[in-house]
């Protein structure tokens, strides 16, 4: 099979700081290739070179067996190499099929048209979404498919996909790897970066691993194993901790912190009722359009239920209604969103001063009041205690992995002293040494006595992490089971049935 | 300042005009445990259960009966004018609550001994019983109006004139420690002046100190209407249901004008209203448990009758539970006894004595 695309030798770094560097990486055409390495290992720098975003400082790029230096998107575009960013660079103000076509609309457009052909096309790739609908209104896994839609409708002859799966339902999944064999047919080359491993495993033809910058293992999907991927990834071993390997007794019940009765916010919960206990790991899982989130949204007073018979909020036996986040911060409640690029946290902001504001928001005491001065003892307080790996105390957010940048969400959430915390994918984009982390922090959580609430899409993370699940269907929770009494098959079969 | 809140409430459906029911979740998530328990008797009306030395004691409505340990062949004890509505048994005594005749002492030192009686003070209508020492009973009384048998107009009469007792056998003195209650169903000695007393209407089990009288909320907003409280062999407490809440009934309970012309115009066992059986005329309101046709929840087929046994620990937290579902048998649960590692469950509704075999070591 001919390359399209070959690194040689190639190094690109930041203010001295490698990304990666030395890197001998070949793309052939019509291939899946699995790009994988912890956060922070350059995958998303490497695959942002060869779509012209960076430009490499040293080693060279081949295209088609002759050397190029793409200077821009567009101009990769041009060439054929489009790229689906992790996070979606869709314009929220226009629609589905507006964004589609964006770039390549004729001198007159009739949007009735455009409808009518986005909605052919959404539907030929197995998206349910409404062309018409305002990508602002769209939730994390529409607005996904947008931007694939987007990359396959401009023909490109090399698609990056970066983290593709992270916000699509099982379902989705399956009609995104029917497309991508699809595309493959076409004899279009696609990279797939992932932190889902089986994935990876199931439907790359060829893997390449980076660990540190630099490319640790690269060879054919049938010659590794998760075992051995994780080990090239991380250089430990990391099997025994990770999802669904680990087995215990669930937690037995605590004091009753959260109950739910019959919610009910705008058709998207509908009559919903739970409860949550203390001293336990409660999941909750569902596809997406369950209404998880939102339900996690509005106990936690960052959505409204409805304001006539809405249902009601019970917190430790009281009756409590919030209209904004704050008082139900006050009161113990915290939400650890799972859009954290959107609402986690200030990109531009260092560690230390997006933990102040957390600080900051507990309330002020004319005693002793927080100034600037707390910035980098938080920063050092809270980076010891989550192992936050910064590449300095004054890196910004944006410059941190995944991993880290979630752990300082978790950091903002703690400083307040939360008596119920709320996670919401909470390993969403993040590596597997970072996930280990995270879910041990989670049972740590609950062994402190802490109600903890888990919502996450994948099956074997609520598995792993869990003592009760719950399963949530169509805006209401429609199953409970004890870990110990439940398999991915069941829970499937309640979410979907 | 309230009647303006109550009436915003009102009209939001919020604070206590919402129509929103607890789930029956976490410890007390459904199973099927009293549908598969051993049928240990068939008693029509089996209520009351006290575990003595000689056997298991129960009342089938006027009858008083004894099962010899091991064998479920009931012998008649006693036969009253009324039904029997509580039961206790202690210090070699038993203290029976008659409906409309009150408490009567058999047994012991003060055998023949009654309370609330015709011209007596004490309780009239008891609902449960407990021997706080060997000369003193205490005894909760559901309603001064409506007896025992009838808790269901009560409960839609949104009764609140439910009582606690307590009976002292030496001087034949009875005396009102609170009063006002939304039905008092169980009572529980807990080794210390605080006891445990079911208050069914209010779904919540209170704790009322004997000296002072006050009373402050131990388990509060449970999914079912609580009856009696029956101590466990861990110290801790088995706590028995009459039905499960739903949203219709709750929904009834605030449209008062429907709510009366129902009580005047429907016959009884046709009320939308909980009960401790189901099914047993076509012109029942309908028990499907959240019925679902064409995609469609029917909200007149919700659960009336269910039966439910939730033991706690002796703080009164639930730990797990033992239910038959809406489409069980078992149910109207309304005593139960644990003597060994067994647990004896009278469902009242379906007219059966049960046993759980193993269920004290489980716990």
């Amino acid at each position: 099979m001919q390359n399209i695309i070959e690194m040689q030798n190639a190094t690109k770094s930041f203010g001295g700081v490698a990304a990666f560097h030395d890197v001998n990486f070949t793309l052939r055409k019509g291939e899946i290739h699995a790009l994988l390495g912890e956060n922070g290992a350059g995958k998303s720098t490497l695959t942002k070179v060869m779509a012209g975003v960076y430009r490499l400082n040293d080693g060279k790029m081949l295209f088609d067996g002759a050397e190029v230096n793409l200077a821009s998107p567009s101009e990769a575009l041009q060439n054929g190499v489009a790229m689906v960013f992790q996070e979606t660079n869709l314009v929220p103000a226009m629609t589905v099929a507006q964004n589609i076509y964006l770039g390549d609309e004729k001198m007159f457009n009739r949007l009735r048209g455009l409808y009518i052909d986005a909605r052919q096309f959404l539907v030929s790739m197995g998206f349910q979404v409404d062309p018409t609908a305002q990508v602002s209104t769209l939730g994390a896994a529409q607005k996904q498919m947008v931007e694939i839609a987007r990359a396959v409708h401009h023909n490109a002859r090399v698609i990056i996909f970066d983290e593709p799966t992270a916000t699509l339902t099982p379902e989705e999944k399956r009609h995104f790897f029917s497309l991508l064999d699809r595309l493959k047919a076409q004899d279009v080359a696609i990279i797939f970066i992932s932190h889902a491993l089986e994935e990876a495993l199931e439907v790359s033809d060829r893997i390449t691993v980076l660990r540190d910058g630099t490319l640790v293992a690269s060879g054919p999907a049938g010659e590794f194993t998760r075992e051995s991927v994780v080990q090239a990834m991380v250089g430990r071993n990391l099997t025994e901790t990770l999802h669904g390997t680990a087995t215990r007794e669930p937690r037995p019940y605590g004091e009753k912190v959260l109950s739910v009765e019959n919610l009910s916010s705008a058709g998207m919960v509908r009559n919903s009722s739970f409860s949550v206990f203390g001293g336990q790991v409660t999941g909750i899982f569902g596809l997406v359009g369950a209404g998880r989130t939102e339900m996690a949204k509005i106990v936690s007073g960052v959505m409204k239920r409805d304001f006539m018979h809405g249902g009601e909020v019970r917190l430790n036996g009281k009756p409590v209604r919030y209209r904004v986040p704050r008082p139900a911060m006050r009161d113990g409640i915290v939400y650890v969103t799972e859009d954290r690029k959107h609402d986690g946290f200030f990109e531009t902001m260092t560690v230390g001063e997006n933990l102040l504001l957390s600080e900051l928001s507990k309330g002020s005491n004319p005693i002793t009041p927080v100034t600037m001065r707390r910035v980098p003892e938080l920063a050092k307080e809270w980076g010891e205690k989550l192992h936050l790996k910064s590449i300095s105390d004054k890196a910004r957010m944006i410059e941190l992995s995944g991993g880290n940048q979630q752990k300082v969400v978790i950091a903002k959430s703690l400083i307040q002293a939360p008596k119920l915390i709320i996670f919401d994918e909470p390993t969403r984009g993040v590596d597997v040494g970072a996930i280990v982390e995270i879910h041990q922090l989670i049972q740590d959580l609950a062994d402190q006595g802490l109600a903890v609430v888990v919502i996450s899409s994948y099956l074997p993370e609520i598995m792993a992490v869990s003592d009760r699940i719950l399963v949530a269907k169509r805006g209401r929770i429609v199953e409970e089971m004890i870990v110990s009494q439940a398999s991915e098959e069941k829970i499937m079969f309640a979410a979907v049935h | 300042m309230t009647a303006i809140r109550r009436f915003i409430d009102r009209r939001l459906g919020r604070g206590e005009a919402a129509i929103t029911v607890p789930i029956l979740d976490g410890p007390l998530m459904p199973n099927a445990a009293l549908d598969d328990a051993e049928v240990f008797a068939e008693i029509n009306e089996v209520d009351n259960l006290v575990a003595a030395e000689k056997g298991l004691f129960c009342s089938s409505g006027n009858t008083l009966l004894r099962l010899r340990w091991g064998e479920a062949t009931a012998e008649e004890e006693a036969r009253f004018d009324a039904p029997i509505s509580a039961m206790a048994g202690g210090k070699g005594m038993l203290a029976l609550g008659i409906e409309g005749q009150g408490v009567v002492i058999r047994g012991g030192p003060h055998d023949g001994l009654c309370f609330g009686g015709a011209g007596e003070t004490g309780p009239v209508y008891p609902t449960s019983l407990a021997f706080l020492d060997a000369n003193t009973v205490l005894a909760t009384e559901g309603s001064d109006r409506n007896s025992a048998a009838n808790w269901r107009r009560d409960l839609m009469e949104k009764g609140r004139r439910g009582s606690l007792w307590r009976l002292d056998l030496e001087t034949g003195d009875a005396t009102r420690i609170l009063g006002d209650l939304g039905w008092a169903s169980g009572i529980a000695l807990t080794g210390s002046q605080r006891i445990w007393v079911a208050e069914s209407w209010r779904h919540r089990v209170i704790s009322v100190d004997l000296a002072t009288g006050t009373s402050t909320p131990v388990l509060e907003h449970l999914p079912a209407y609580p009856a009696r409280i029956a101590p466990a062999v861990n110290a801790g407490f088995w706590l028995s249901f009459y039905s499960v809440r739903n949203q219709l009934v709750e929904f009834i309970l605030r449209e008062d004008d429907y709510r009366q012309r129902m009580l005047t115009e429907v016959p009884e066992p046709y009320w939308m209203a909980p009960a401790l059986a189901s099914g047993l005329s076509f012109r029942e309101p309908m028990q499907g448990s959240q019925l679902k046709q064409m995609g469609v929840m029917k909200p007149y087929a919700v659960t009336r009758s269910y039966g439910l046994v939730v033991q706690c620990d002796p703080q009164m937290r639930p730990l797990r539970s033992f239910h038959s579902r809406a489409d069980g048998v078992m149910h109207g649960c309304v005593s139960v006894c644990e003597r060994g590692d067994e647990l004896y469950v009278a469902s009242k509704g379906a007219g059966r004595l049960l046993r759980l075999a193993d269920v004290a070591r489980e716990g």
